[in-house]
């Protein structure tokens, strides 16, 4: 399973952790789409205060593999898996709305859920917060 | 004769079906492409109904996220806040005792079975059957009366806490459940036979909104759409929580993949529902009653997540947290938005326009109310809006 999805660090029952390079993201992603099978199930963004992770969830028929990928705060690109897996265009597009990711090669990279207009720009993001609550 | 001949030439209109419009629920948008009364295409655009709920869940404590978690969905609160409370516990590392395992699945399948029957019901809302609907919706009540029972309310029942239940269900209650879930697998055959057998319903239901398998699969579909085209998908056999491979029922699908299948796999599940509640009901006796394992709410630096199969597919919880009582993240992927937004274009094209609430309502979606009609002529782009003076002038000249 390391070769496959990169350095695993957590198992917790059926659900697997693993964190991938930026440089090697894409060539996980195509292995692990012909080796197993699986399915995107979502793609989740979070401010980590230096960079933003971004967790792949992989359903393959046994497991759940998270496959994390870090990028740079100041510039959060990355490849699009739209192409490979077109249900995550949809993940892409809220991950950009919220986290400002921009997810190269998504022809469809624009708001899903916020106005653009009323909205306030990457609210997900720990700049942007007003103070907790 | 001319001016007949004027009248059909096709106009390719953009209809826009929300966000207020009385054949929806909740707001969503479709911008419907038209050429007479064929669709060409359709968009989806949601987000009327975003309220934050991710950002609202890092300002709110764990127990507090519980009721916040339930109110994400009217019909699915018991499905939320359980894969909520169950993301929070594989974070804590904790297991919870196996009567909390039989009162959650006890909910959650009384939470499926109260969203089949009112899922039959707007179908025949949505088909013209009007007593249907109020058949089901009848039978519905049964389900309501017993999750009352269970919980207290009827829609987000608080019964899932971190670590267990707040509730226990009462010994004294359970020969009326059976009784109730008997009568109900008897009312479901007769709408097997009716959504099945009956001439208007097959007109209109099948070979309509067909979903191939192939799409169903590249699209990630998932729920009971994905297993009318025969995708053989169901997390609570695939990644079993709570009890579901202790039990024995069956994973319904069908290879049709239109409105009719659609239908069945989940008039179907009730069935399945009524068995796995049964055996849960028979079974909850033996377990010792404790409810709730003790845990902190301070969870320490960790990743949680849980996945499970809610009445209209699976969900996905994943947690990050810090150490303190708060999460750090929490990230909540919905069947609907997999769903919704992929299925519909494709299901939509090349249908007639008259047939877009049965194949819509067939998805099982949250939608709502309408805007006015704006003509775009695809052939040159060009585009107006239609005030009340242009809509009584048409149906002048039509002689309405």
């Amino acid at each position: 399973m390391t070769k496959l999805y990169g350095e695993i660090y957590r198992k917790q029952g059926r659900f697997v952790y693993a964190r991938v390079g930026r440089k090697q993201f894409m060539r996980v992603m195509e292995n692990a789409r012909k080796k197993t099978g699986g399915r995107i199930s979502s793609i989740s963004g979070r401010d980590a205060g230096k960079s933003m992770e971004i967790l792949y969830t992989f359903i393959t028929g046994e497991h759940v593999v998270n496959i994390k990928v870090e990028v740079d705060r100041r510039k959060p690109v990355i490849e699009s898996v739209s192409k490979l897996f077109p249900a995550a265009s949809l993940y892409e597009r809220e991950t950009y709305e919220m986290l400002g990711v921009l997810f190269e090669g998504n022809e469809e990279l624009e708001n899903i859920l916020l106005d653009s207009k009323l909205s306030p720009r990457f609210p997900l993001r720990k700049e942007d917060k007003h103070g907790k609550g | 004769m001319a001016k007949d001949n004027e009248r059909r030439e096709k106009l390719c209109y953009t209809l826009p079906l929300g966000p207020q419009h009385p054949m929806y629920v909740e707001a969503e948008n479709l911008m419907v492409r038209v050429d007479g009364e064929t669709i060409t295409g359709v968009e989806v655009n949601i987000g009327y109904m975003h309220r934050g709920i991710e950002e609202l869940m890092q300002r709110k404590n764990y127990l507090q996220g519980i009721f916040l978690a339930e109110r994400i969905c009217g019909i699915c609160s018991g499905i939320h806040s359980v894969t909520y409370c169950e993301a929070v516990e594989n974070a804590l590392g904790i297991e919870i005792p196996e009567r909390a395992k039989y009162i959650r699945t006890i909910t959650l399948e009384l939470e499926r079975l109260h969203s089949h029957f009112l899922f039959l019901g707007v179908m025949a809302y949505e088909l013209g059957l009007d007593t249907g609907f109020m058949y089901t919706w009848r039978d519905r009540e049964h389900v309501m009366d017993m999750l009352e029972t269970l919980s207290g309310n009827r829609v987000n029942y608080g019964i899932p806490t971190i670590g267990g239940v707040r509730r226990d269900l009462p010994a004294g209650e359970i020969p009326g459940m059976l009784k109730r879930l008997e009568h109900l697998r008897k009312r479901a055959e007769h709408y097997v036979i009716l959504f099945s057998s009956d001439a208007l319903v097959r007109k209109r239901t099948l070979g309509k909104g067909n979903l191939p398998k192939g799409k169903a699969n590249s699209h990630s579909i998932v729920g009971p759409v994905a297993r009318a085209s025969g995708v053989n998908t169901d997390i609570r056999r695939d990644l079993p929580y709570l009890l579901y491979d202790e039990l024995e029922w069956n994973v319904v699908t069908r290879m049709e993949g239109d409105v009719q299948a659609r239908v069945m796999v989940k008039a179907y599940e009730i069935f399945e529902s009524i068995s796995i509640l049964k055996q849960c009901l028979n079974r909850i006796s033996r377990t010792t009653p404790e409810l709730k394992t003790k845990t902190s709410l301070f969870v320490k630096e960790n990743e949680g997540m849980s996945i499970t199969e809610a009445p209209r597919g699976e969900l996905v919880y994943y947690l990050v947290s810090n150490g303190t009582d708060r999460p750090e993240r929490m990230r909540i992927r919905t069947p609907t938005f997999t769903n919704v937004p992929s299925a519909l274009p494709i299901i939509l094209k090349g249908e007639q326009l008259a047939d877009l609430p049965v194949i819509v309502g067939s998805v099982d979606p949250c939608f709502s109310c309408c805007d006015r009609v704006t003509i775009v002529d695809e052939r040159t782009g060009e585009s107006r809006g239609v005030d009340e003076a242009f809509l009584r002038k048409l149906g002048e000249e039509n002689g309405d």
